[in-house]
């Protein structure tokens, strides 16, 4: 006989920690017994195995340890409690489950903004190193006695690694720019072709310092070395479909950003990285290493394009270090070289905070967080004056409850089981809404929220906690107040004190509802302002397109002869910037006897101005019977002359590219009027239009019939670039989504002042059908006694009226605060509207009145027989 | 409590107890079962069945008779009680009356 062993241990705990005491041995013993024979016959692999079978099959309820139910007092009085919720709802249903729905829907809200906060705190946290890593602003440059101060995200190509070279401080550095001045870039692998926008010329330290995820690829070798090329997930399965993308090659012509000259470039594909969350601002499809770039190495300071990222060492102090690194222009700066620029001042931001600052979103932060707080608090005012309101009615119970022995306690205990019952549930129907919404919310709302995020142990404790806090202060205020009634005169039906803190609570609401209402408003105005704002150049019927490298240039004049031979075309121009887009580049420009400023710089063509509708002021217009105008002559804003003091006769002043030591000037010969370079965030700067006969931004003026147009171009285009696919925007659509980010977030204020809105006025129709049905008996009496329609209404609703005017200032009040802090972001806003703040408030003042006239109506029409019958 | 009707799993357990009187026990059920019809059911489905059938009221159990076997653990023992006699007998009497209004042409079809 084989010797005695024993099953494992492991499983035998399992049991004992799921199983009920009472049949464990029981359990324990047969599955023993079974265990020994079979170890005598198979062996004790095979007893092993079907010990554990056997023991699984024991992890059923019947089995379970019981929990057991102690018959103390007060788990039946909770049991009771529960019962007596039940019957109250099923009772009244109407009220319970407006009362249910707008918790819940409050709930929901504050969830959403709670990942809204979320997704944006978390901006660029994906990187681990997040905390060390900083980016090199430009905060100010000195050029020969003269310093500017200027806002760039961007530095000098050649600042990092004379930076990582000098300083110990830093770990290492990774730049991101484009070598290349193509829009997008082109991909030709085989036959297939890809243009795709966000590709991205980067240092092999790239992975190094941030988290990419490389699925396939050597992160130490992946980028090192000329023509290499990383691709996202997403762009390798629409490269190469069910093929593995290591090895490929990837062609693209591209025309060198400094040189101009245009080459075809061969990428290997080195590396494939997992798709990066929406939630970071490095967004990319691809990266290109920096070593393709011949000139990497000759870039010097006068040309800010890089944006450039430190890793520090976590000792580092950003603050202290940043104004360090303008000892790298002492130590390396020649006047040979950059004879304009003498050195930069430069700040670091840090990774997680970029985010707000490039897009002002910390004060969305704030304002989203304070939305989803009041709407919390609002959702719960409803709530306690709808419970205090329906209390009242339940009176009798209570007088029942305290004759029968009932102490106050018990009471109090009954109502806020009430209200934490109420408010989990609510919490969990919310949670039902968000996880079910949260698809169309993203796509209504061109968002990236993941549900999911709530699935998370300190989240979820973290709310549970909040909303049984907010159930315990919500609860308590009925609970003390409606166990304060005194069973004799409850019992009589002769009711009760009002409840003093109910108008504060009512008057709170209105002043929520005012200044979300009144914000809303201001926000749609600002949006409707950026829309409509004239930018100083017309924007209708005009579409762009985008012309590739040299050979676009050169074919330039063929497309331009075939668009201008069709009717449904009026003018074509082309420019190497869009107005209201962006674009230019800036340089250095002298007058003489000034220094020299870096002011905005851009190419047109004969037909700009008058395509764009940009009035000319003074001067003329370049023009053909000028040959000169093609290097002599430059057109400037209104805001040039103001800034570098032409006086009011600015025409045949000279200006310098560079400073004045240039032997080569230009001549003025017309000034334009202010149009606008970009957003409305930013405000208008000098600008100085030289003369190109062809540049790659072409526009062209469609006649009325958009769609044949579109036509004409496109034929046009596949006849002049038979290889090139044809791509076209409106004008219109491009400015407009500039501001993308803006209207996303307004149309985030807009839903939630909506549902805030909804929460408030669905508590105050509760309300008031509960404080009009307590006046009805006093309602009959004074029709008896000859009282009108009218009168009565009044009667009833004036004292919601007045809480309306009461909560009316100090809604407004904050709401304009709020909204002047919001139009900072805008160097362009609407004026304050005071008419729109009126109009809201006597909104605020009809609604209120539709509400509670509604009930008032109907307990006026009641005939005053009944009326007075009315307990 | 719960309803008295008897399925049919229950109904082969509760004969098993019966038939193994003193030693009818979780492994020694199974056992029996396995032999007289050839079903082979897990340990555990057994005693989910007699937990069923206790609480039906059709067994009553106790603890007894360790063994060296089952390391020195005592068997849960059932014994039949009279709700499950009564059960048994209906259910018995049942099918009986149902064999007994069986036309003999039904079989003599076949």
């Amino acid at each position: 006989m084989n010797k005695q062993t024993s099953p494992p241990k492991w499983i035998k705990k399992i049991l004992s920690v799921v199983c009920d005491p009472d049949r464990l041995e029981a359990i324990l013993g047969d599955l023993e017994e079974l265990y020994q024979e079979k170890q005598l016959d198979r062996g004790r692999l095979k007893a092993n195995i079907f010990y554990l079978i056997g023991a699984i099959g024991f992890l059923r309820p019947f089995a379970w340890k019981k929990i057991r139910i102690n018959n103390h007092n007060s788990t039946i009085m909770l049991k009771n409690y529960l019962k007596i919720i039940w019957r109250t709802i099923y009772r009244r249903p109407l009220p319970a489950i407006s009362n249910l729905s707008c918790l819940t829907l409050g709930i929901a809200a504050a969830l959403l903004i709670l990942l809204y906060l979320d997704f944006e705190l978390n901006f660029d946290r994906v990187h681990i190193k997040a905390e060390d890593i900083y980016r090199i602003d430009t905060r100010r440059i000195n050029a020969r006695q003269r310093v500017i101060d200027v806002d760039w995200q961007n530095t000098p190509a050649n600042l990092a690694p004379l930076i990582e070279k000098d300083f110990p401080e830093v770990v290492a550095s990774v730049r991101f720019y484009s070598f290349y001045d193509n829009e997008g870039v082109r991909f030709h692998y085989h036959d297939k072709v890809l243009e795709e926008d966000e590709i991205i010329t980067v240092d092999s330290s790239l992975l190094d310092v941030f988290s990419f995820d490389l699925i396939e690829g050597n992160p130490k070798t992946a980028l090192r070395g000329p023509n290499k090329i990383i691709i996202s997930e997403n762009l390798a399965k629409r490269l190469f479909p069910g093929e593995a993308p290591l090895g490929k090659i990837l062609k693209s012509q591209l025309v060198h950003r400094t040189t101009n000259e245009e080459n075809e470039y061969a990428f290997k594909v080195t590396g494939v990285y997992k798709d990066l969350p929406r939630n970071t601002h490095l967004f990319a499809h691809a990266f290109v290493s920096a070593e393709t770039d011949k000139l990497i190495n000759d870039y010097y300071f006068s040309e800010f394009f890089v944006s450039t990222y430190l890793l520090l060492n976590p000792q580092t102090d950003p603050q202290v270090f940043a104004p360090k690194l303008s000892q790298i222009y002492e130590r390396y700066h020649s006047a040979d070289r950059d004879p304009t620029l003498v050195s930069a001042e430069h700040g670091l931001v840090a990774l997680p905070e970029i985010h707000f600052a490039d897009t002002n979103g910390l004060a969305y932060v704030y304002i989203f967080s304070g939305v989803g707080f009041l709407l919390l608090i609002i959702a719960f005012i409803s709530y306690v004056n709808m419970v205090t309101a329906l209390g009242s009615k339940r009176a009798m119970e209570i007088g029942v409850r305290k004759v029968m022995g009932s102490h106050r306690q018990q009471l109090i205990v009954q109502f806020l089981t009430e209200s934490l019952f109420f408010t989990l549930l609510s919490l969990f129907l919310a949670l039902v809404l968000v996880f079910v919404m949260i698809e169309p919310i993203n796509s209504l709302l061109d968002l990236n929220l993941l549900a999911s995020q709530l699935w998370q142990p300190l989240i979820l404790a973290g709310m549970i906690g909040i909303i049984v806090v907010l159930g315990i202060i919500g609860g308590s205020y009925p609970a003390f107040f409606l166990s304060s009634f005194r069973p004799i005169a409850v019992m009589k039906g002769k009711l009760v004190k009002p409840a003093p803190l109910r108008r504060f609570l009512v008057a709170f609401q209105f002043a929520v509802v005012i200044f979300v209402l009144a914000s809303t408003g201001m926000i749609y105005q600002q949006l409707e302002f950026l829309r409509s704002k004239d930018l100083g150049f017309s924007q209708e019927n005009s579409v762009q397109l985008e012309l590739s490298g040299v050979e676009g240039i050169r074919k330039w004049p063929v497309l331009k002869q075939s668009l201008l031979a069709s009717p449904e075309i009026t003018s074509v121009s082309s420019s190497n910037f869009l107005p209201g887009i962006g674009g230019m580049i800036r340089g250095p420009i002298s007058v003489e006897g000034s220094e020299p400023e870096f002011t905005r710089r851009g190419r047109i063509d004969y037909d700009f101005l008058e395509l764009m509708d940009i009035e000319i002021l003074q001067g003329r217009n370049f023009s053909t019977n000028h040959p000169s105008d093609s290097f002599r002559s430059t057109i400037v804003n209104e805001t040039l002359v103001r800034d570098f003091n032409l006086g009011d006769n600015p025409i045949g002043k000279k200006l310098k590219f560079g400073d004045w030591g240039n032997p080569n000037h230009f001549e003025i010969i017309g000034v334009v009027e202010d149009f606008h370079q970009h957003s409305l965030h930013h405000p208008i700067e000098p600008q100085l239009l030289t003369l190109a006969n062809a540049s790659n931004a072409v526009t062209v003026k469609l006649g009325s019939d958009l769609r044949s147009g579109i036509e004409v171009i496109e034929k046009a285009w596949t006849e002049t670039f038979p290889d090139k696919p044809f791509e076209y925007h409106f004008l219109d659509t491009l400015l407009l989504d500039r501001y993308e980010e803006d209207q996303r977030r307004g149309s985030i204020f807009f839903y939630f002042s909506l549902i805030t809105i909804f929460i408030a006025f669905v508590g105050l129709f509760g309300l008031a059908s509960y404080l009009v049905g307590q006046r009805t008996k006093e309602v009959g009496i004074r029709k008896v006694f000859g009282a009108k329609l009218k009168d009565i209404v009044i009667l009833l609703s004036k004292d919601f009226l007045f809480l309306v005017i009461l909560a009316a200032l100090p809604g407004l009040v904050v709401a304009w605060f709020v909204i002047n802090r919001w139009l900072e972001n805008f160097a362009f806003q609407t004026g304050m509207n005071y008419l729109l703040f009126g109009l809201v408030f006597l909104l605020v003042l009809l609604l209120t009145f539709a509400t509670v006239s509604w009930h008032a109506v109907r307990t006026a029409h009641l005939n005053p027989k009944d009326a007075l019958k009315y307990e | 409590m719960k309803g008295t009707h008897l399925g049919e799993f229950e109904e082969l357990v509760l004969l098993t107890v019966a038939v193994l009187f003193d030693n009818a026990y979780g492994v020694a059920i199974q056992k029996e079962i396995k032999e007289r019809s050839g079903r082979k059911v897990s340990i555990s489905t057994v005693h989910s069945t007699l937990h069923r059938l206790q609480q039906k009221g059709f067994v009553d159990s106790r603890y007894d008779g360790a063994t060296p076997k089952r390391g020195g653990r005592r068997k849960l023992l059932f014994t039949m009680t009279m709700a499950g006699e009564k059960a048994l007998n209906s259910n018995r009497n049942l099918r009986n009356d149902l064999w007994k209004d069986i036309p003999d042409i039904a079989f003599k079809l076949k």
